[in-house]
């Protein structure tokens, strides 16, 4: 009877019941499409990532300075011949190269991370600042004398009443494949020349370009860090985000810096270190937290983050809008099973009002109503499913190539040319690892997308389609349950 | 077989109450046929819900075959209701997407009956009624007597002790009423039923063995005056 009864009320209402499974298989068939086109987006990263990198890189190690290291500037005063201060009208000139901001790590500790499993290469790096100050004793009683801030003017010149800004200078390593990583491998060469590694111990410099424009600098201009002069040999562009002015090789920056009064000779204050594959990333990662306990290891597990290109447009639009998008239909479609389920029941008074007078329970009127949801549902979940194989196999043939490029391919201001990451299978160890990159290359890959639908999703247009036509018969049969028999015997008319 | 005592049944209706029975007192017999007419409004209706269980007086006692049916929860008179009481109701209460022969079946499907019974009996019950050739039509197919007719079969199919019938040639021709009536007055004799009939039409209740008349939720009964009530065989 369950059966004969459900089959034939299903008959009876066929468009409502088609409506209803229209809705559901709408809302079931987006959200196995999109979660499909997320997937095939996903590979197309995976795929570009393979391309462009091979292998996988960026894991930073840092370390916070230790307590009472000093403020901005950490400025060394010349002392008085005695110790004592300066008599009134001593012209005092101050120029400070320092780190502040991060911990001193030991020469040790890089070669260290250099000998760990899955280090493809590790580089020190020096992040400081320079900081000029020039200004006149004053004497006790006067009040004038202000101090003269240098902070931005490779002369040294002096001003008056106004803190000195630092110039952010970055210690790079020059020597193999340790010069492809750091800040200075993303940039690119305006003009002049790169630094190249028999410039490890020589006085020479890049400069930003914003800041060469700020100070009208160019290739031959000079710049002064911490009472040296630096010869500018080139202008390089740096990657947003990437906020230093000036590049020196690391050793005159470990030979001129200092931290908290200290010398930084051998020390540097950041290690580069790239992975040897994608998969050793978080592997790598926790061996360099192991090796070196205290420091803060930093690696960029989502790679899909430094993907620009239409790749990362559709990822983005796939996994925001078009998941919203789906949920929103697919609620839509609950809400509207169960209002047409309620308001089928409602039609229903009389019928149920006389079953319940010749005894039927309201269980097994409630599960009359849930049954002919149930199977709406189905139908529904079915037809989902069709839609959802026939939408996917439509973005295969209609969706454009996809491009992606990726920032992390070292820019042409590396220290002896570009490169990326990735050689030949097996090619990693401790001098290989990065190929050349060709100056008429780019790093941009095109990458087919295609949706494929998985048995998860599959899986999850069921279990759908059958909680909508639950959620509906829940509402119906609620309605159904609250009939009172005696609405059987009321009067029409 | 049944023993009202002191029912009543108010409803709210806005600020105000409505007195849809005010203390009926009544004992129908076993086997016994009782009529009740009485204008629109007047409780004819409310008594015979409170007859079959389908609501619960305010007040009062319904003493049937021992059972309080105001006192015993909903799942017992579900149950009671399902085997002892027969319905017909005025505008027939067919399931539409149902044949004649599965709307007949639906009185047994609480009764948990094998569906191969179930269907034996329905088909004897149609038989009965004289709607053997209509087994696997539908309600729409059939005319407004013979679809009464599906329901007196439905009714009796369990064969219930009770047959209550609101108006059950309200919505039929002269000459179909007097078929339907004929039916069952036939069937109250042959079956022992208690019957209780709520009626407009004069005629029919004269049919009766006993009528009542509900005027302001208030029940008088009387036997036929001057008259020999129907007899059985």
């Amino acid at each position: 009877m369950f059966l004969t009864y459900l089959r034939r009320e299903l008959r009876r209402r066929k468009r409502q019941a088609a409506i209803i499974a229209l809705g559901l298989a709408l809302g079931i068939g987006l959200v196995i499409t999109v979660t499909a086109v997320s997937g095939g987006v996903n590979r197309a990263q995976g795929d570009v990532l393979h391309s462009l990198y091979g292998q996988d890189t960026a894991i930073t190690v840092t370390k916070a300075p230790s307590f009472g290291s000093g403020g901005p500037g950490g400025f060394r005063f010349p002392a008085g011949g005695n110790g004592s201060r300066p008599s009134a009208g001593t012209k005092v000139s101050v120029d400070n190269l320092t780190s502040t901001a991060l911990g001193t790590i030991s020469a040790t500790e890089v070669a260290a991370v250099t000998r760990l499993n899955g280090v493809a290469a590790a580089a020190g790096g020096l992040t400081l600042n320079d900081t000029k100050l020039s200004f006149t004793i004053p004497s006790q009683q006067s009040s004038g004398g202000g101090f003269g801030g240098a902070g931005g003017s490779p002369g040294g010149g002096s001003g008056s009443g106004h803190f000195p800004t630092p110039i952010s200078v970055n210690g790079v390593e020059l020597a193999g494949n340790a010069a492809a990583l750091g800040p200075l491998s993303t940039a690119k060469l305006v003009s002049g020349r790169t630094l190249a590694a028999s410039d490890a111990n020589a006085d020479v410099a890049l400069v930003s370009s914003s800041y060469a424009t700020a100070h009208k600098l160019s290739a031959g201009s000079t710049v002064t860090l911490a009472k040296t002069r630096f010869k500018v040999v080139g202008v390089v562009s740096a990657g947003s985000g990437n906020g230093t002015d000036v590049y020196i090789p690391l050793a005159r920056a470990q030979a001129l810096g200092t931290a908290q009064g200290n010398s930084l000779k051998g020390k540097v204050n950041t290690i580069y270190v790239a992975a040897g594959s994608a998969t050793a990333i978080t592997t790598v990662s926790k061996e360099i937290s192991a090796a070196l306990p205290g420091t803060t290891v930093t690696n960029q597990n989502n790679l899909a983050k430094q993907l620009t290109g239409s790749v990362a447009s559709a990822s983005s639009l796939a996994s925001n809008l078009g998941r919203w998008l789906a949920i929103a239909v697919l609620a839509a479609a609950f809400a509207l099973a169960s209002l047409m389920t309620t308001a089928a029941v409602s039609r229903r008074v009389r019928e149920f009002g006389t079953l319940k007078a010749l005894g039927w329970t309201s269980r097994r009127i409630v599960g009359q109503v849930v049954g002919e949801s149930l199977v709406v549902g189905v139908i529904g979940g079915a037809a989902g499913i069709a839609l959802g194989f026939a939408g996917s196999a439509l973005v295969g043939v209609f969706a454009p190539t996809l491009t992606a490029s990726v920032g992390s391919a070292t820019g042409s201001a590396t220290p002896g040319g570009a490169r990326t990451f990735g050689g030949p299978p097996g090619g990693f160890g401790g001098g290989g690892g990065f190929r050349q990159l060709a100056s008429s290359a780019t790093p941009t890959v095109h990458v087919p997308l295609t949706a494929t639908v998985t048995i998860g999703a599959v899986a999850a247009a069921v279990i759908l389609a059958v909680a909508g036509g639950l959620v509906a018969g829940a509402f119906g049969g609620w309605r159904a349950g609250r009939l009172r028999p005696a609405a059987a015997l009321a009067r029409i008319g | 077989m049944y023993k009202l005592a002191g029912v009543t049944k108010d409803y709210p209706k806005g600020r105000e109450v409505v007195h849809a029975l005010r203390g009926v007192d009544i004992v129908i017999e076993d086997g016994e046929w009782l009529a009740i007419q009485g204008p629109t409004g007047h409780g004819k209706t409310t008594l015979l819900q409170m007859l079959g269980g389908l609501d619960r007086p305010t007040s009062g006692s319904i003493l049937l075959g021992g059972d309080d049916l105001a006192q015993l929860r909903e799942a017992e008179v579900t149950r009671v209701r399902a085997a002892s009481i027969g319905f017909i109701f005025q505008t027939f209460n067919l399931v539409p997407t149902l044949s004649a022969q599965e709307n007949v079946e639906t009185a047994l499907v609480p009764l948990r009956t094998p569906p191969a019974e179930r269907r034996a009996r329905a088909a004897r019950a149609l038989a009965d009624v004289g709607l053997a050739d209509r087994a696997g039509h539908l309600p729409s197919e059939l005319s407004g007597g013979q679809q009464q007719r599906v329901a007196i079969a439905r009714a009796l199919v369990k064969e219930p002790k009770v047959l209550l019938a609101d108006e059950p040639t309200g919505n039929l021709d002269e000459d179909t009423r007097d078929d339907i009536i004929s039916l069952l007055e036939g069937l109250w004799r042959d079956k022992h039923l208690t019957m209780v009939l709520v009626t407009h039409d004069t005629a029919i209740a004269r049919r009766a063995e006993r009528r009542g008349v509900m005027k302001h939720g208030k029940l008088t009964t009387s036997n036929h005056a001057g008259q020999a009530p129907p007899s059985r065989r």
